[in-house]
């Protein structure tokens, strides 16, 4: 063999090393992989926007398929407040962490980071979310059901943003005011949650009897007030 | 027998409704809003001639006698549906007809989807929203004394339009029947019932696999009480007032509406202002008040939702209660004293030396009094009739004396009479409100011997020899049935006249029966002059021959100068008798009353009573008796003035307020 072969052989050779670390480096990339199940804060999923109480429990719910870094794998940023999580546990799989700020009235940004072994970190974020400790309890915005119209069949779910966790009692009524159905929410509890609640009806009286097609007034009331009100389309 | 027909009635209603056990629908009837009816707990199962009766229980229509009607629109639910209702019904002599119409609608039913990263329900702009409509047509028919008397029955029958538009258009129809009855227990309580959809048809939809939705029934029965009212119809009488009281009760429900416990209470203030309170075991308290006037009814009630406040509490109604309203209104039309006498009357004749008053003193106020029977807007009847009241004086005096008035306005009291005129003032006062007097004239005459009281000319008599037109002959007598002669009255004519016989200057006398000396010479040629009377073609007057009836009145009838009038005027008397024309004149002038209804018999002598009676009622000598009697004077001349005012009286003016 001629030394021109030899270092050709060399060349390729390193070549193909070169290609294999790549490949290898490419592939342990795209292998480990975090996702991030769910962030809530008060066992509310949070979004962009929503609305935080005072002390949220927020909790990170994240699933890697890699273990997580040994120190820090968990980085909770709230505005620039940083504080590392201690995860449930640092094998692969689901694991969760949370934390329980105590926060002043504003608008807050939530970052949470998450770093496996491979220093792979994702990333979750949620901007605006509005922190408002006033006494009285209001609803974001107008509250919706879904599906509407809807019927016996599909009840319907009604989600609505609440300020701040409260007692909430949400009565149904038909077009003259008569109750159709009530139902109590507990402060804290789905329902009476300071985020994003959703509450179903299955689009029955209380006593079990099915209602006709209509519309269907629902009324939310917190602190003996009423805080929004919505309408219910019922078509079989 | 009452209370068990009343049993049957109410189990009779206890039938099942249609037999939809699930998807029930809205019936805009089982849900009260008037606000009458909303202050008194939405309660009105007994009630009586409401408007609202059309929808809470027709029978009470039954008892209607005028049109009734009500409006009622407003937004509820915390402003979600806007409501309307109309209703009303109209009584006719086959029972009561009612018609009613109720709209419910509510729009802006987002159509929603859910967000693709959040997972949370969103507006779905891509489909319009939904709007929802509910009409209710109701037509009701009500009659009262139903097989038995008290027993009023009533019935609906509805028909029901729903549907969707905007994102889904679907409708529905359906048919639906009320029936509802009342008693009367007694005159405090009434009793009903009311079962709206015994029967319906079911609402069934046109989409897709044709749902069809019940309507639900909803039996109530309820009772009216009169709290406090007149005594024998209500529990309790309390100075005119009266308060009644509600509640009903649910018995039966299948429908979308809850079963509520109705109480109220209505304090009628006055025929115009209610006052009303009321408790729904579902909403809680309520009030309310109704203003009426001219027919008009607004009614206001306060009742707050109890899921929350930012509910518009606040409800209007305006009806019209077509009730007869009686309106009585006076007016003043005369107003006078009034002291009437039992026996005696002004002018009056007697030959008693003594004379008592029994006589009554009086203030007496005369109205045009006008009864108004009115249906506002509708109808209105007028009375008329004159209304007098009377108020009694108690200050009275005669002749400025004053004398005792009893407690009932009654007085006597005892006079002496003067021989002549005799006049009597009685004057009365009441405070503030000035005097009258009544003048009363008794003329005491000393009477002939022949001539009685009861003498059919009496009165004749008297005046006319007290005033000195006709003399009695010696030995006070008058001879009332003696014939005149010619002489004699031609003598009293021409002295009733003012003629004296001295006054009477020289005629020559054509006359050969006539002397000088005779006592009534001058005045027979007088007389002649005048053609009061004539001679007889032999030259003769024959002064002492008694005039015949037909010849005295002739004679009289020149004097007072009656017209002549040809006619016939007696059964006796044939067409063409030459005194006709003169009798008739004198019967017109009503100088002849005394020959009412019988003959005249123109032959028959002319007596001095006659002579007296027909002389009296000429023109001349009532002017000389009513100068007489005003002055107690006798006057000269034939022609007198105006009658003055009674001697030694204060005023003459009547009624003066002084």
């Amino acid at each position: 063999m001629d030394n021109n072969m030899a270092n050709n052989l060399s060349i390729l050779t390193k070549k193909i090393l070169i290609c294999c670390a790549v490949l290898i480096l490419f592939s342990c990339s795209a292998y480990a992989r975090i996702t991030f199940e769910a962030v809530t804060a008060d066992s509310a999923t949070i979004y962009s926007g929503d609305t935080l109480s005072a002390s949220p429990l927020i909790i990170v719910t994240i699933n890697t398929n890699l273990n997580l870094l040994a120190t820090n794998p968990i980085i909770l940023n709230i505005s620039g407040s940083t504080t590392s999580l201690t995860p449930s546990s640092y094998s692969a799989g689901t694991i969760t962490a949370q934390h329980q700020p105590t926060l002043t009235d504003g608008i807050y940004n939530i970052r949470v980071s998450a770093t496996d072994i491979t220093n792979n970190t994702r990333t979750w974020e949620a901007t605006n979310l509005i922190v408002d400790s006033a006494s009285q309890t209001t609803t974001i915005s107008d509250p919706l059901n879904f599906p509407n119209p809807c019927n016996a069949d599909t009840g319907t779910a009604i989600g609505y943003k609440l300020s701040k966790q409260a007692n909430i009692t949400l009565t149904i009524h038909d077009l003259l005011g008569n109750l159709i159905s009530k139902k109590s929410y507990a402060a804290g509890s789905n329902g009476g949650l300071a985020s994003y609640n959703e509450v179903t009806w299955d689009c029955k009286t209380d006593s079990g009897n099915t209602v006709g097609n209509g519309i269907y007034i629902y009324l939310i009331v917190g602190d003996g007030k009423l805080l929004s009100r919505g309408r219910i389309a019922v078509i079989k | 027998m009452k209370k068990k027909l009343l049993l049957i009635l109410i189990l009779s209603q206890i039938t099942i409704a249609s037999a939809f056990a699930a998807d029930i629908s809205i019936d805009p009837s089982q849900t009260i809003l008037g606000a009458r009816e909303l202050a008194l707990g939405r309660s009105g199962i007994a009630e009586v001639r409401e408007p609202w009766n059309l929808i809470i229980n027709p029978a009470g229509l039954a008892s209607m006698k005028y049109p009734k009607f009500s409006a009622t629109s407003r937004r509820v639910v915390f402003g979600e549906t806007q409501y309307i209702n109309v209703n009303g019904a109209i009584p006719t002599d086959w029972g009561t007809f009612g018609l009613g119409v109720i709209n419910i609608n509510a729009a802006d039913s987002i159509q929603t989807k859910r967000d693709g990263e959040t997972n949370r329900i969103i507006p779905n702009p891509s489909l319009e929203a939904l709007a929802y409509n509910n009409n209710l047509f109701i037509l009701s028919y009500s009659k009262d004394d139903f097989v038995k008397k008290d027993i009023a029955i009533g019935a609906n029958l509805k028909y029901h339009q729903q549907s969707f538009s905007g994102g889904q258009a679907i409708n529905a129809q359906a048919i639906g029947f009320d029936l509802g009855s009342q008693f009367q227990v007694n005159p405090l309580l009434r009793v009903g019932a009311n079962y709206q959809n015994i029967f319906s048809s079911g609402l069934k939809w046109n989409s897709t696999g044709e749902a069809d939705n019940s309507l639900g029934g909803l039996l109530k029965i309820g009772s009216k009480i009169n709290l406090l009212g007149d005594k024998g119809t209500a529990l309790r009488s309390f100075k005119d007032q009266k308060v009644v009281g509600y509640l009903d009760i649910p018995l039966i429900n299948s429908s979308l509406t809850q079963n509520s416990y109705n109480l109220g209470f209505e304090w009628l203030v006055s025929k115009d202002i209610n006052l009303r309170t009321g408790y729904n075991s579902n909403f809680g308290l309520s009030y309310g008040v109704g203003l009426q006037n001219e027919g008009f009814r607004f009614d206001y009630a306060y009742a707050p939702s109890p899921y929350g406040s930012g509910n518009n509490p606040h409800y209007f109604t305006l009806s019209y209660m077509g009730e007869l309203v009686k309106r009585v209104s006076r007016k003043l039309i005369n107003e006078f004293f009034a002291i009437k006498f039992d026996k005696y009357k002004d002018k009056a004749i007697t030959t008693e030396e003594n004379i008592k008053f029994e006589g009554k003193a009086s203030y007496k106020k005369v109205f045009k009094q006008t009864t108004s029977w009115i249906v506002p807007s509708i109808s209105q009847k007028d009375e008329f009739t004159t209304v007098t009241e009377e108020a009694y004086i108690d200050k009275l005096e005669l002749n400025n004396h004053k004398i005792k008035v009893n407690a009932n306005a009654t007085f006597e009291i005892e006079e002496k009479l003067y021989v002549g005129r005799n006049l009597f003032y009685f004057a009365g006062k009441l405070p503030k409100q000035g005097s009258t007097w009544e003048a009363v004239r008794i003329l005491r005459i000393i009477p002939f011997t022949d001539v009685s009281e009861d003498f059919w000319a009496f009165r004749p008599i008297a005046l006319n020899s007290t005033l000195g037109i006709i003399k009695g002959y010696p030995g006070n007598l008058f001879k009332p049935n003696k014939g005149i002669t010619r002489a004699e009255l031609v003598a009293l004519l021409l002295r009733t006249s003012g003629i004296s016989k001295e006054s009477i200057g020289y005629i020559e006398n054509p006359f050969k029966d006539l002397k000088e000396s005779f006592w009534a010479t001058a005045f027979v040629l007088k007389g002649v002059e005048q053609k009061l009377v004539q001679g007889y073609p032999d030259q003769t007057f024959k002064p002492n021959r008694v005039l015949s009836r037909a010849e005295g009145i002739t004679i009289i009838s020149r004097f007072a100068k009656l017209k002549e009038i040809n006619r016939t005027v007696f059964p006796d008397l044939k067409e063409g008798y030459w005194a006709n024309k003169y009798i008739a004149a004198a019967k017109d002038a009503g100088l002849l009353k005394y020959l009412a209804e019988k003959d005249f018999v123109p032959n028959q002598a002319f007596t001095r009573a006659e002579a007296a009676e027909v002389l009296y009622l000429t023109k001349g000598i009532q002017e000389k008796a009513d100068y007489f009697w005003e002055t107690g004077k006798i006057s000269k001349a034939t022609t007198l003035e105006a009658a003055s005012k009674p001697t030694n009286s204060p005023s003459n003016d009547k009624n003066k307020k002084q």
